[in-house]
């Protein structure tokens, strides 16, 4: 079975329709976009004046504000630059469980939204968060990609268990993450403070971030899925004896989830909670434009 | 449901040891999470209380399957109470049609039959059995009460004698002996020693009846004279009842009434005056103002010109002719020859000391049986059984020496009248019975080497007064049997008007359906024979007090404590449903390992 052939034409058809919302775009590392920043480019959008200092261009001085001002000012124009987008998938053990279903889903929602980009004449690089070599795509660049965009994703592998802090800073150094925007698909299944400070690592470096939380129904409902026994941890290996009713179950996912919605409302962040037994389809078309992902 | 092997229940003991080993498994069994961050702060404190049994489908399905193999270890049984064959047993005696006010004793009793059939159990089938005559009301058991109900209303009630005894016993071998239960339905009085399975509904009370309870047409047998009717009537009440006696011929009166005052309980005989040159069937009718039976008030009989048949002394042996025509000698208005008739098929009676009956028109045959004087036992004194109307004349206990005859090639049949006291046994000395329309007297007395006492000659001529008695005349119930008939179709004309057509091979021609009283009249070519059937009996005509006609049967129902039971092992059912959930189990195992 081919890699794409969950890619129907209908779906694509629709997904063209939608486009990547834009709150607003720092410096990035391509130019030639369409995306002007308040940085001296050689855009013919104006963006300022600014005093004349040694060394500029004195094409660039505005003579009429000389004759009435008896001072040098140069013009100086907006850059246009291009949006590139970073899609994070959480490749992390604890996205194999309790079902496949979930990286695979991941990987799925990763390309829908990479190819949402690309039809947005975007620069989209998948990256899958896992312990080792950092296993990141090369960057697409248009709609032809989406072949090869989906095959990368069909192919990825989950691995063990990382450090989200770790693996962002040496992300951002390695694959040069600045500018941009970042969507994050991850189970959530991180310490908060880890959760946190990676984000954070993203933020400074002048990056949109968006958040896509991914859980089974089960694990929203985690007494339906552990009823007793010795759990294991799949990332770590610890172990405890459940002891627990269902409803302290409940109470612990629920507190958890919560404290990374509070920390996304907190510092804009989009968030949105994707749960396995909705489609993929529906997500997409409906819950992302409503959460501030698409329009 | 009952368990045929309750000590298995013990195995239910197991499945405590099924919840350890579930138990065991939930506490060692490794679940792999995602991860336990989520729940770290759950996990900072100490389990509050201990690990609880998890359980899925499996173990729903094993603890089926256990509690299942303990159910048929236990082997259940569902046990049903076996549809019961209930033998119901209808008086349709004449005595159930007594009534003076109100319903009728036979309508009383159907009424409470068809009130048992509609309260009957659903499976529960009844066999119901008319007793006059025996027949079956349904050809075989039913358990449909709209077809029952039907059959009993069918039934009319007859005017015959009934024997509930007799029915109960025809009605178990109709049925084969299965069965559980009999009910009997009748206007007699409950007997004492109904065993368990029996029950007897009676119904009707006591009432008053007048009947005439026998007729007789007599002339003295040894003198000349005009015959006379004799008619005995008797008041089955407890008041006393003027009655009216009225002979017709054809309808018309012949002679004036008769009345008379009975006490009550009073049996009487009243002779009634004929024409002297009368002869032919006459009609006897009873009235009387307080009378519940209408069958026991009429009565036919046939007056004959001559009462006194000649008699025919056969035999081989010359001191036994001698003998007897000594006796005969003694009376005047007899007739005798010695040897046979010169018309044999004159009416005529016969004594003879043979075993073989002569044919022709002997109406009546007297057997002396000879004996050898020196083997056979001589005895002193006889006991006079019943009231037998040879018996007549003749005291209870009577001193009396006389032989009796060696030991016999074939016992004489019939009724026994005299008892002889032999070596302290009772031994039967004279018996009284029918065959093929015949009269026939046994003596068992040697007339030869006895000594010509009165006790015996007495017995001798109330012998041959009866065997000259009526024989045109018979009891509901009772065959009618015509001798000598050639072959050739019969036709009868009942009382009631109904006509019968019979092809007779020829020989001894017997009616059996006289079941009505009333004259019946056989016409067989150019000859026509008359018999008058009459209902005679003071047992069915006493509707003061009904005596049982009950007595034990011989294949008592079984009781209804121990009644029989059909159970329906359900051991293979069980078998089938644990292998059922045995591969549902399997199913499931492999499709969650998948």
């Amino acid at each position: 079975m081919p890699a794409v052939a969950w890619l129907t034409p209908e779906l694509l058809s629709r997904l063209e329709a939608l486009q990547l919302s834009v709150r607003w775009v720092r410096a990035g590392n391509r130019l030639g976009g369409r995306f002007p920043i308040n940085r001296r480019g050689s855009s013919v959008e104006f963006a300022d004046y600014a005093p004349y200092a040694a060394g500029d261009d004195i094409r660039a001085i505005d003579w009429n504000l000389y004759a009435r001002l008896d001072r040098l000012f140069v013009k100086t124009y907006k850059e246009e630059i291009e949006l590139t987008v970073e899609l994070l998938i959480d490749a992390t053990s604890s996205m194999g469980l309790p079902a496949p279903e979930k990286f695979l889903r991941a990987n799925q929602l990763a390309v829908c939204l990479g190819y949402i980009g690309l039809c947005g004449r975007h620069h989209v690089r998948l990256s899958w968060l896992k312990p080792g070599r950092l296993a990141a795509s090369s960057w697409f660049h248009s709609r032809s990609d989406l072949v090869p965009m989906a095959e990368q994703a069909e192919g990825a592998v989950l691995g063990g268990s990382i450090s989200y802090t770790d693996w962002m800073r040496r992300a951002a150094a390695a694959l040069r993450i600045r500018g941009g925007q970042a969507i994050l698909i991850t189970d959530g299944m991180v310490r908060p403070a880890d959760f946190f400070q990676a984000l954070h690592v993203l933020m400074v470096r002048n990056l949109e971030l968006k958040v896509i939380q991914l859980l089974t129904p089960q694990e929203l409902h985690p007494a339906k899925l552990m009823r007793g026994g010795l759990l294991v941890d799949v990332e770590t290996g610890d172990t405890h004896q459940l002891a627990y009713s269902a409803a302290e179950l409940d109470r612990a996912m629920s507190e958890h989830n919560e404290q990374l919605v509070r920390f996304c409302k907190r510092h804009g962040i989009p968030f949105a909670r994707h749960v396995l037994d909705e489609p993929l389809e529906s997500f997409v078309m409906k819950t992302l434009p409503v959460r501030g992902f698409l329009e | 449901m009952s368990f045929l092997s309750p000590w298995a229940l013990l195995w239910l003991g197991s499945i405590p040891v099924l919840l350890w080993i579930w138990r065991f498994a939930a506490t060692h069994r490794q679940i792999s999470i995602p991860s336990l961050v989520p729940f770290e702060r759950l996990l900072r404190r100490p389990p509050r209380r201990r690990t609880r049994l998890v359980v899925n489908t499996l173990f729903w399905l094993q603890l089926a399957a256990l509690i299942l193999l303990v159910l048929a270890l236990v082997q259940p049984a569902i046990v049903q109470p076996r549809p019961k064959t209930i033998l119901a047993v209808l008086d349709t005696s004449a005595s159930m049609a007594g009534r003076l006010r109100g319903p009728s004793r036979f309508e009383l009793a159907k009424q409470q039959l068809a009130r048992r059939i509609a309260r009957k159990a659903p499976r529960d089938q009844y066999f119901i059995v008319s007793t006059a005559p025996v027949t079956a009301v349904t050809p075989e058991p039913s358990g449909e009460s709209a077809r029952l109900g039907q059959a009993v209303d069918a039934v009319r009630v007859g005017e015959m004698t009934g024997n509930v005894a007799t029915a109960v016993q025809i009605g178990q071998a109709l049925l084969g002996g299965r069965a559980d239960r009999i009910l009997v339905v009748t206007d007699e009085a409950r007997p004492a020693d109904v065993p368990a399975g029996v029950e007897v509904l009676t119904v009707g009370e006591p009432l008053a009846n007048t009947a005439i309870v026998g007729l007789e047409s007599e002339r003295p047998l040894c003198g000349i004279a005009a015959p006379h009717l004799m008619v005995t009537v008797e008041n089955f009440s407890a008041a006393a009842c003027r009655i009216q006696l009225s002979v017709r011929q054809d309808g018309r009166p012949l002679a004036e009434p008769v009345s008379k005052e009975l006490a009550p309980r009073e049996r009487s005989s009243v002779p009634l005056a004929i024409p002297e040159t009368f002869e032919g069937w006459l009609e006897v009718i009873l009235e009387a103002p307080e009378d519940a039976l209408a069958v026991d008030n009429r009565a036919h009989i046939l007056i004959r010109s001559s009462a006194v048949l000649p008699v025919a002394v056969v035999s081989e042996h010359a001191p036994f002719r001698r003998v007897i025509g000594e006796w005969l000698s003694a009376c005047e208005a007899l007739t005798w020859t010695d040897g046979p008739l010169a018309d044999a098929q004159a009416p005529h009676l016969v004594v003879t000391d043979g075993q073989s009956a002569p044919d022709g028109g002997a109406v009546g045959i007297l057997r002396l049986l000879p004996s050898l004087a020196s083997q056979g036992a001589a005895f002193a004194h006889w006991v006079v059984a019943g009231d037998h109307a040879i018996g007549a004349y003749l005291p209870s206990v009577e001193p009396v020496v006389a032989s009796l005859p060696a030991a016999l090639k074939t016992a004489p049949a019939g009724e026994p009248v005299l008892w002889g006291l032999v070596k302290g046994r009772r031994v039967p000395i004279v018996l009284a019975g029918e065959e093929v329309g015949r009269r026939i007297v046994s003596f068992s007395i040697d007339p030869v080497a006895s000594p010509s006492s009165i006790p015996v000659l007495v017995t001798f001529f109330n012998s041959l007064r009866w065997l000259m008695g009526q024989t045109d005349m018979v009891r509901t119930g009772e065959p009618i049997i015509l001798a000598s008939l050639e072959p050739g179709p019969v036709t009868v004309h009942r009382p009631n008007g109904t006509i019968e057509r019979f092809s007779h091979p020829g020989g001894t021609f017997r009616y059996d359906a006289a079941t009505a009283a009333g004259r019946y009249r056989f016409l067989h070519g150019r000859r026509e024979e008359i018999r008058a059937v009459n209902f005679l009996d003071p047992l069915e005509s006493n509707l003061l007090e009904r005596s049982s006609t009950w007595r034990p049967v011989s294949s008592a129902p079984a009781d209804s404590r121990d009644e029989p039971r059909s159970q329906h092992p359900l051991t293979n059912f069980l078998i089938a449903l644990i292998l059922g959930l045995l591969m549902a189990e399997w199913w499931l195992y492999t499709t969650k390992k998948r």
